[in-house]
């Protein structure tokens, strides 16, 4: 990048917050693609003038938060600023009394419920059982905390407007829904430099287009997301997760049709594969035979009716004949979601190399969606695991690397089109969330191309009409 | 083209019964429930989607603009045809084509009455949850139009949180479908912009709703007061303890006054609020709930409470709830609401200004309210025949939703802005804002057919 670019930015910023060393550079690559300068805002202002700087030059900006996401999407065509957000970590307005929060787009995920978990330090979400005091963490509280309800895979990395941009979600979308639902307001830097707020405090809010709503899963390609505004909830009084294992997918879906068609309103209901199964639950046995799978149900709310959701679950198990079961309680079950939230973290783990693809579809067809891939991955000598959620019709599957791994790729391209042609019949989708290899981009990424991708386009043009954001990596090209 | 000759050309795309231009027919279709009036050049009931493609076509290829609605209880005047044009009603279009309880949608046509699709869906042990207060005309197609709330929306969201998919007709008459049964389809969010929109954006013409299973048990209480801002106080005490009811709702004396007289649902008339408070989930510990709802209450200097026992009572109480806005043109013939929301622990100051502002001007204001969610409907009471009065009645609404977005709130929480509200937007966006917003409709309707001079100022 030339001097007169860089010296236009340091001015905003400050030296400190600005890197242009390549050596320092390549550690910020995005796939194959490394970046000219890597800059640091601390605040909305200074992102706006990176903006302006960027659009007088026509130089592209990527946003990285976390990092946990950088994986997901094609190589970005052009990459000239890496802007990262972890300057921008505070909480700027935190109204309990009125169930909101507003934060900065650099915080992090469980920062921020720690900090809305109340004084008592109570935290709804276990983040690190090792960094923790044994008496910080309340289950059975009295109430006083709120938290997000939401619920993205690593939440000790994951910032909110990286959950917000990729549109993030978890098991516990089931009862409470997904950022879409959460999201009340934001503050967002344009093409042009200049800083957009939609959205407001609350809830009802029907003032001017929902351009909140248009943000949210946009990747980083509309702008820069600065600063969010999300609804809350009182933390719940108690909560209880019922593990159960079976025999067969078959049996595993049985038991989930059935508190589906109950009025039982569980937080999560959670399928997964054995070996993750035995992994998270060391407190049940290992499940007979080779399609075993388990399901754990999620309580939270009142004393009264997590104990019900258990009982019946449990009941409803048996008869759908799990061959075992067990009701975690306490920091067993902080523990077994703790660790359930870092699943599927490929780019991040020392193991080997894995793909994950996250899967969609109507929530009856999940069963189905789920066994075929399982079973066309066997067919191919693919390694897989899976874990789903249930209820609400979305899922992830996990393919691995064996050591005898010859014709890995061309076995697993053909995989992933018969997946695709599964999702096709299915009505459902597919997003490649990880795969960290040379060919990454013979991968169908962004799944099927949608019939209003059309409007996708314009409304891209519409905004950010010289493709500074993020050019190339999210969906056709966009 | 000619009048005559764009007439002739809807007749043959959807029949000659099914356009409508007398008199009468255009007075008919040129007002909404706001104050605003206006005139279409022709009135369409198309009775497909492909009709509504063909009639949008012409539309863009003409440069006239159309007005999709449905039963026009909208507040804003968002279905007044202020620019002529074509209003496209949806009468004809009001099937519901599938109940899919696997998968927890339904799809149906624009036409569908709300409360039919709530009917239908209760005997099954369903509910469609948003609820906004003119369920029993409005369609959902309107409802979709105007992101619609309603008491329930405290718990369970407004429309937005409920629509999954759409097939649409775009500014050209191109038909397309936005969502659908998959949760999670990567791209923008275009489901989540168009609802609300105001028709400005394209015409849904199916529409995918989700449906969750109705609750195992309900409780509703009516708790009085003898000050307004005691029964405030309760609504954020409520919400302190973690309790989130399905819906918390109030009324001050003046409405309660005007429901007393039509339909006698037992108010004390001497009160100065009621609350209606509603609990609902599985049935376990709801009880235990209800006991500290009740104690909150208590805390704050409730004068009597009220609890159905069974579903009858339940009505009752709710019945004046339902019948408020109609109830108070017995005090007044005509009225306006205010739509502001604000941050819920801002109510009783908010309550206190907005009683002011009817001093100030000498109008009588009737509060009723979706008190839990802080979205405040001040019914400004005048005389439409009055021209002065109405004035200073505008001159009060504008007022009163100033007062709403200097509190941290803004200007509409669920009736839209319409072109009633427009002058009040540069309340709460900057020109910044308000111009990328400009951008989204440029790029989603370029000739400016769709519902031409709504929603966003010029």
């Amino acid at each position: 990048m030339n001097d007169v670019i860089l010296r236009e930015l340091e001015e905003g910023l400050g030296a400190d917050n600005l890197m242009a060393e390549s050596s320092e550079l390549s550690a910020y690559s995005v796939g194959s693609v490394s970046p000219g300068a890597v800059v640091f805002p601390g605040t909305i202002e200074e992102v706006a003038h990176i903006v302006k700087v960027a659009a007088e030059n026509n130089l592209a900006i990527v946003v990285r938060g976390g990092g946990t996401k950088m994986g997901l999407g094609r190589d970005p065509e052009r990459m000239d600023i890496l802007l990262c957000t972890s300057r921008l970590g505070k909480v700027t307005d935190m109204d309990t009394a009125n169930l909101t929060v507003t934060a900065q787009a650099g915080m992090r995920f469980a920062d921020i419920q720690g900090a809305l978990a109340g004084e008592e330090n109570r935290c709804y979400l276990l983040v690190s059982p090792n960094g923790r005091e044994q008496d910080e963490v309340c289950f059975e509280r009295e109430h006083g905390g709120c938290f997000v309800p939401l619920d993205p895979p690593f939440p000790d990395m994951a910032t909110l407007g990286g959950i917000v941009a990729a549109n993030s979600s978890g098991p516990r979308r089931l009862l409470y829904g997904t950022v879409r639902d959460m999201l009340l307001g934001v503050r967002f830097v344009n093409a042009e430099g200049k800083i957009i707020g939609v959205g407001g405090k609350t809830v009802k809010n029907v003032s001017g287009y929902d351009v909140s709503r248009l943000i949210i899963g946009s990747m980083g390609t509309l702008g820069v997301l600065c600063e969010m505004t999300l609804r809350l909830l009182p933390l719940p009084e108690t909560a209880a997760t019922t593990v159960m294992g079976f025999r067969s997918l078959d049996d595993a879906f049985s038991l989930v049709d059935a508190i589906m068609a109950s009025q039982l309103t569980p937080a999560a209901i959670e399928l997964f594969g054995k070996k993750t199964g035995v992994r998270l639950t060391p407190q049940l046995q290992e499940i007979g035979g080779g399609d075993g799978c388990f399901v754990a149900v999620l309580a939270e709310g009142a004393s009264e009716v997590v104990e019900r959701i258990g009982a019946d679950t449990l009941d409803m198990g048996a008869r759908a004949g799990s061959l075992e079961s067990v009701i975690l309680k306490g920091d067993d079950h902080l523990s077994f979601w703790h660790d359930y939230y870092q699943l599927g973290r490929s780019d991040h783990g020392n193991g080997p190399k894995e793909i994950v693809v996250r899967v969609s579809c109507p929530i009856s067809r999940l069963k189905e969606l789920l066994g075929k891939a399982m079973n066309e991955s066997a067919a191919l000598g693919l390694a897989s695991d899976i874990f789903a959620h249930a209820g609400s019709g979305v899922g992830r599957i996990i393919i691995r690397e064996k050591e005898e791994g010859d014709g890995f790729k061309e076995r697993v391209l053909k995989w992933m089109g018969r997946l695709l042609e599964l999702c096709i019949s299915i009505s459902g989708n597919l997003v490649v969330e990880g795969a960290a290899y040379p060919w990454k981009g013979e991968l169908p990424i962004w799944g099927i191309s949608r019939p209003e991708h059309d409007l996708v386009e314009r409304i891209k043009q519409g905004m950010d009409p010289a493709r500074i954001f993020s050019p190339g990596r999210y969906v056709g090209g966009v | 083209m000619e009048r005559e000759e764009a007439i002739r050309k809807l007749q043959e795309s959807v029949g000659e019964e099914n356009v409508l231009f007398s008199d009468v027919d255009l007075t008919l279709y040129g007002y909404d429930a706001s104050l605003e009036k206006g005139r279409a050049d022709a009135v369409v009931l198309p009775g497909s989607t492909d009709q509504v493609s063909l009639v949008v076509r012409l539309a863009y290829q003409e440069g006239i603009p159309i007005i999709a609605r449905g039963s026009g209880t909208n507040l804003s005047g968002g279905t007044v045809p202020v620019r002529g044009g074509i209003v496209l009603h949806f009468s004809r279009m009001n099937k519901i084509l599938e109940v899919d309880i696997p998968n927890r949608t339904v799809t149906v046509e624009p036409g569908v009455i709300t409360l039919d699709l709530q009917t239908m869906l209760l005997k099954q042990g369903f509910l469609y949850a948003p609820d906004p207060a003119s369920q029993k005309v409005s369609t959902l197609g309107g409802n979709v139009g105007e992101n619609s709330g309603g008491p329930h929306c405290l718990k369970y969201g407004v429309t937005t949180n409920h629509v999954l998919g759409a097939e649409v007709v775009l500014y050209d008459g191109t038909v397309t479908w936005i969502g659908g049964k998959n949760p999670d389809n990567p791209g923008y969010d275009l489901m989540g912009l168009i609802v609300g929109s105001e028709g400005t954006l394209a015409i849904a013409t199916k529409i995918i709703l989700r449906i969750i299973r109705a609750p195992e048990a309900i409780k509703t209480m009516l708790a009085i007061y003898d000050s307004i801002e005691d029964a405030s106080n309760t609504v954020s005490a409520i919400i302190a303890e973690g309790i989130v009811p399905a819906t918390l709702e109030m009324m001050d004396h003046v409405v309660m006054e005007a429901v007393e007289k039509s339909v006698q649902a037992g108010y004390p008339l001497d009160a100065a609020a009621v609350l209606i408070i509603e609990l609902d989930g599985l049935k376990d510990g709801l009880d235990r709930q209800a006991a500290k709802v009740l104690e909150i209450c208590k805390r704050h200097n409730v004068r009597e409470i009220q609890l159905a026992r069974d579903e009858a009572e339940r009505a009752r109480l709710w019945a004046g709830r339902k019948g408020a806005f109609g109830a108070v043109t017995r005090l007044r013939p005509c009225y306006m609401v205010c739509d502001g929301t604000v941050p819920r622990t801002k109510l009783p100051e908010v309550l206190n200004q907005v009683m002011e502002v009817g001093k100030k001007y000498g109008l009588l204001i009737g509060n009723v309210f979706h008190a839990g969610d802080g979205n405040l409907h001040p019914l400004i009471l005048f005389d439409e025949r009055d021209e002065a009065e109405k004035n200073t009645a505008m001159k009060a609404a504008s007022e009163i939703l100033k007062i709403c977005a200097d509190a941290g709130g803004t200007i509409s929480g669920e009736h839209g802005i319409g072109i009633e509200k427009l002058r009040e937007m540069n309340f709460i966006f900057t020109e910044d804002d308000l111009e990328t917003m400009r951008k989204i409709k440029r790029a989603m309707d370029p000739k400016d057919v769709l519902n031409p001079g709504k929603v966003i100022p010029n």
